[in-house]
């Protein structure tokens, strides 16, 4: 017997952006309005006007809300799930259609590994296992990151973020050194090094 | 019978044994003057004479029928007992103290008597001393004796004045008196027919060595030299003043470690430079010279070290012959050692000439030493140079650079403007018109803000546009009421009518009314919302007070502004020492995030490409240039990638990207061909007031 699950409107909106991701992965706005009222018009129709959309805040807002926690990109009303969004959106849609997630104990999410491989091939982190967190520069701070320093205030703390999701799920794992040794990383940019370009981007 | 006892017994010489030794002195006549101003000085020291009062003239003249004369007249004179006692006997070392314990720069006592034996036709010398005259000299086969009747002959001193023929010299009045009262004698040393210039003195090369001479520089520094030339005028004869080295001014001073390492043979040998009696080990004085002290030059002599006895110098050496290896750098420098434990007798370091010291392990150990130092010292000049040639060099990069950011400035706007019109190469130069604008869209349910969120510079208005669709949903004349929900951002309007004026048409033929209006934040992070009702119509937007730009392009952007990194100023005043300093680590082209929002591009001069560059050739190369000019580049291709995704975010596609960048980098490099030719092809070419 399936449950009855209770989806938010955020949580709709990923799932019906994940269904039109499998045809093109940049999704004009205009589009997610029409998609998400024809496969919930009754969260996404006009006000007072059931067979039509809404295309306002209803569908504005919680899009770039989703843009902030890192799970998509936008561009002049283009949107695009991020690696770790899309993620979000698979394991929301198996749930969804009732097929059980088994990661299994030790797996992480496919995103994580994925920017965890890509931090470890970076020459700031080769410099930081070496001990030489002097030459460390901005650059390898952006490169932890995948930002530059022309990224917009959204999509930074958006990665920003999506890092911070990343070192939470690997911080608790103390038996793998290079692991480790990447939240140690992370702190030493973040926290210590380039803090005050974070706060920048934060304040700004 | 093999013990026998030796009687002593006064040793006998050939003549031609003062030949043997008189040929190693290979007299030059500054050598041998300096060696008779000498005995002068320490003449005048034994009489315990004080500097200032010490006077000494030197006379020169030449005549072709009667020969060339030098003349060294001092006020002192020799008695008799003198001249018996002292001067006669070869190679005394205490001839020059004349009995006494006083520290004088004579030697062994040899030098200005070889110097008249050796160097001269004849040669002999007047004194008088306590109411005689002695007349002593070396003949044509250079024996020397008293001159016939002018051995301790007593006459008046006016006599004596007129015997020597010096009553026409130069000397103070009080001087005049003093000898003319007996109350002091003089001598008048004289060679006649000098080896070399018997008829000619070369007065001006022979004058100039002699003021810089190793064994006369001191000496002239502290004693009134008077020198005439053919009974010309007197002048003092000082050593050259050489000025310093800018940025040298103050001599290098090394004090000589207590003990000093040679290798000898392959073996390394440790030399203490102190012992019991001489426990100050010296120092060594480095001075600077403005002047190139190059070999053959007015100074060229001077390029060397003397090294300070006691009193004078008992060795010298020039550069050239001590192993220093920093030329042409060295060839600024000169200086003194002293160094007492080379008088020490035991160690037997300062030989009879006093031209160079006696070669032992010390002594060699020493020089050595020296060598390392003087190394070290125009390695400070070398690096100096270097820094002052960097700048030099820096100033023509920029001026480069300089000249490229005025070039970039005539035509970047229409080429990042054009983007996505699909322009061709003559299109960059098309002003941008309204085709550029945004098309205008019909608002989304009729009535709403064009975005949803919106960021405000902090004491900057911020226009706002609120679109309706009007006059089908909302008609003109409807009044839009507009507040803030938490009162943090002001508004220009509270109220906005909808007039016909406001009415524009989209492509789709669909009538929208623009309106206007401003909001601003006195506080950075302030964030609000804008709520706009108008009949049962509401629309938000959310804004947020910001410092600067950070979104990339909601503030008009600036003019784009490259720098070179380590050589510009940082506008921002940002960088520590007022320059960004780049590493090799760092991108070609470099970005803070406070340049972003200026419009600021760093070239980084420290990449490994630019270092191999500017070190295998100068700023000045074409190589150089055409390195900056890419830089250039990579900075228009940067920008339109940016302004690409910005304008048409769904069409950014390899493909597409990659066919812009074709046509706008063709279009670039046209126009440099165009506009850069001199600046990419003529190595002579310097940007002046950044014209070609």
């Amino acid at each position: 017997m399936k449950k009855n699950i209770e989806l938010s409107r955020k949580e709709k909106l990923i799932l019906v952006m994940y269904e039109m991701s499998k045809k093109e992965k940049n999704l004009k706005f205009e589009d997610i309005v029409v998609s998400a009222f024809k496969d919930f018009p009754g969260d996404f129709h006009l006000k007072g006007y059931n067979f039509y959309p809404d295309s306002g805040d209803v569908v504005h807002k919680p899009l770039y809300e989703l843009r902030k926690k890192g799970l998509l990109e936008a561009n002049n009303k283009i949107f695009s799930f991020t690696s770790r969004g899309f993620d979000l959106a698979k394991q929301m849609h198996k749930t969804v259609n009732g097929i059980s997630i088994n990661v299994g104990a030790h797996r992480l999410p496919r995103y994580v590994e994925n920017e965890l491989e890509r931090v470890k091939t970076t020459e700031g982190f080769s410099l930081f296992i070496r001990g030489k967190n002097e030459e460390i520069n901005e650059t390898d701070f952006y490169t932890y990151l995948g930002v530059t320093p022309r990224t917009s205030r959204n999509d930074f703390l958006g990665r920003l973020n999506t890092m911070k999701e990343v070192i939470a799920s690997i911080v608790g794992d103390v038996n793998n050194k290079e692991n480790m040794q990447i939240v140690d990383y992370d702190k030493f940019l973040i926290k210590e090094k380039f803090k005050s370009i974070v706060d920048f981007f934060s304040k700004n | 019978m093999n013990k026998v006892k030796i009687l002593e017994e006064e040793n006998k010489y050939h003549d031609h044994f003062l030949d043997v030794i008189g040929n190693d002195f290979k007299f030059e006549h500054e050598k041998g003057l300096a060696e008779w101003l000498k005995n002068s000085t320490d003449a005048y020291t034994r009489l315990g004479v004080a500097d200032s009062k010490q006077f000494i003239v030197i006379k020169m003249n030449d005549n072709k029928k009667t020969g060339a004369v030098i003349e060294v007249i001092d006020f002192c004179g020799m008695t008799h007992e003198d001249i018996e006692g002292a001067f006669k006997k070869w190679g005394d070392p205490d001839a020059a103290r004349g009995g006494q314990n006083k520290k004088v720069t004579g030697g062994h006592g040899n030098g200005g008597k070889f110097y008249m034996r050796q160097m001269f036709k004849t040669s002999h010398f007047v004194t008088y001393k306590n109411g005689h005259l002695n007349i002593f000299g070396f003949n044509e086969k250079r024996k020397y004796g008293f001159a016939e009747g002018f051995k301790s002959k007593k006459i008046t001193p006016i006599e004596a004045i007129n015997v020597a023929n010096i009553s026409d010299i130069f000397f103070p009045d009080t001087k005049k008196e003093e000898v003319l009262s007996g109350e002091c004698g003089f001598t008048v040393v004289r060679g006649i027919e000098p080896e070399g210039m018997p008829k000619k003195i070369k007065f001006s090369k022979l004058i100039n060595k002699l003021r810089n001479h190793p064994q006369t520089r001191r000496i002239l520094l502290r004693i009134n030299v008077w020198v005439s030339y053919n009974n010309g005028d007197y002048f003092l004869l000082k050593p050259d003043d050489l000025p310093p080295l800018p940025g040298f001014e103050s001599p290098r001073v090394f004090e000589i470690p207590k003990e000093l390492s040679y290798v000898d043979d392959g073996e390394v040998v440790i030399v203490k430079m102190s012992n019991s009696t001489y426990k100050n080990t010296g120092t060594l004085l480095i001075r600077s010279s403005e002047e190139a002290l190059i070999r053959g030059s007015r100074f060229g002599d001077l390029n060397r070290i003397d090294i300070i006895g006691e009193v004078g110098v008992i060795g010298s050496y020039q550069f050239l012959e001590i192993g220093v290896n920093t030329f042409p750098q060295a060839s600024f420098l000169y200086g003194e050692c002293e160094c007492p434990i080379l008088e020490d007798k035991e160690m037997d370091c300062v030989k009879n000439d006093r031209t160079k010291l006696v070669e032992n392990v010390r002594t060699k150990a020493l020089i050595s030493w020296i060598s390392s130092k003087i190394d070290e010292v125009s390695n400070e000049i070398i690096s100096k140079q270097k820094a002052e040639q960097m700048n030099e060099q820096k100033k023509i990069s920029a001026a480069f650079n300089d000249y490229l950011n005025k070039w970039k400035d005539q035509f970047m706007n229409k080429i990042i403007g054009d983007l996505g019109r699909g322009g061709s190469f003559k299109d960059a130069f098309i002003p941008e018109d309204n085709t550029s604008k945004k098309l205008l869209e019909a608002p989304e349910n009729g009535f709403s803000f064009s975005f949803p969120e919106a960021t405000v510079y902090v004491n900057e208005e911020k226009k706002i546009t609120l679109k309706a669709l009007s006059p089908e949903l909302i008609p003109i004349g409807s009044i839009v009421s507009i507040r803030t929900v938490n009162k943090k951002l002001r508004i220009s309007e509270r109220e906005i009518i909808i007039k016909r004026e406001n009415i524009h048409l989209t492509r789709f033929g669909e009538s929208v009314a623009v309106l206007n209006f401003f909001i601003a934040g006195d506080r950075v992070g302030d964030e609000d919302k804008v709520v706009a009702e108008v009949g049962s119509f509401r629309t938000e937007i959310s804004a947020r007070v910001i410092e600067q730009n950070s979104e990339g392009g909601s503030k008009k952007q600036k003019p784009l502004q490259v720098l070179l990194s380590g050589t510009d100023k940082d506008p921002l005043g940002i960088s520590p020492g007022g320059t960004l300093i780049l590493t090799e680590r760092n991108p070609v082209v470099y970005q803070r995030v406070q340049d972003v929002s200026e419009g600021i591009y760093w070239i980084n001069t420290q990449s490994p490409l630019a270092k191999a560059i500017l070190s295998k050739y100068e700023d000045h190369s074409i190589r150089w240039r055409d390195y900056l000019f890419q830089r250039y580049v990579d900075i228009f291709i940067k920008q339109i990638l940016h302004e690409l995704q910005k304008k048409d975010p769904e069409g950014f596609k390899a493909d597409a990207v990659d066919n812009a960048l074709d046509t706008k980098i063709m279009q670039i490099h046209s126009l440099a061909v165009n506009d850069l030719g001199k600046f990419f092809f003529d190595e002579s070419f310097i940007p002046i007031d950044n014209e070609e």
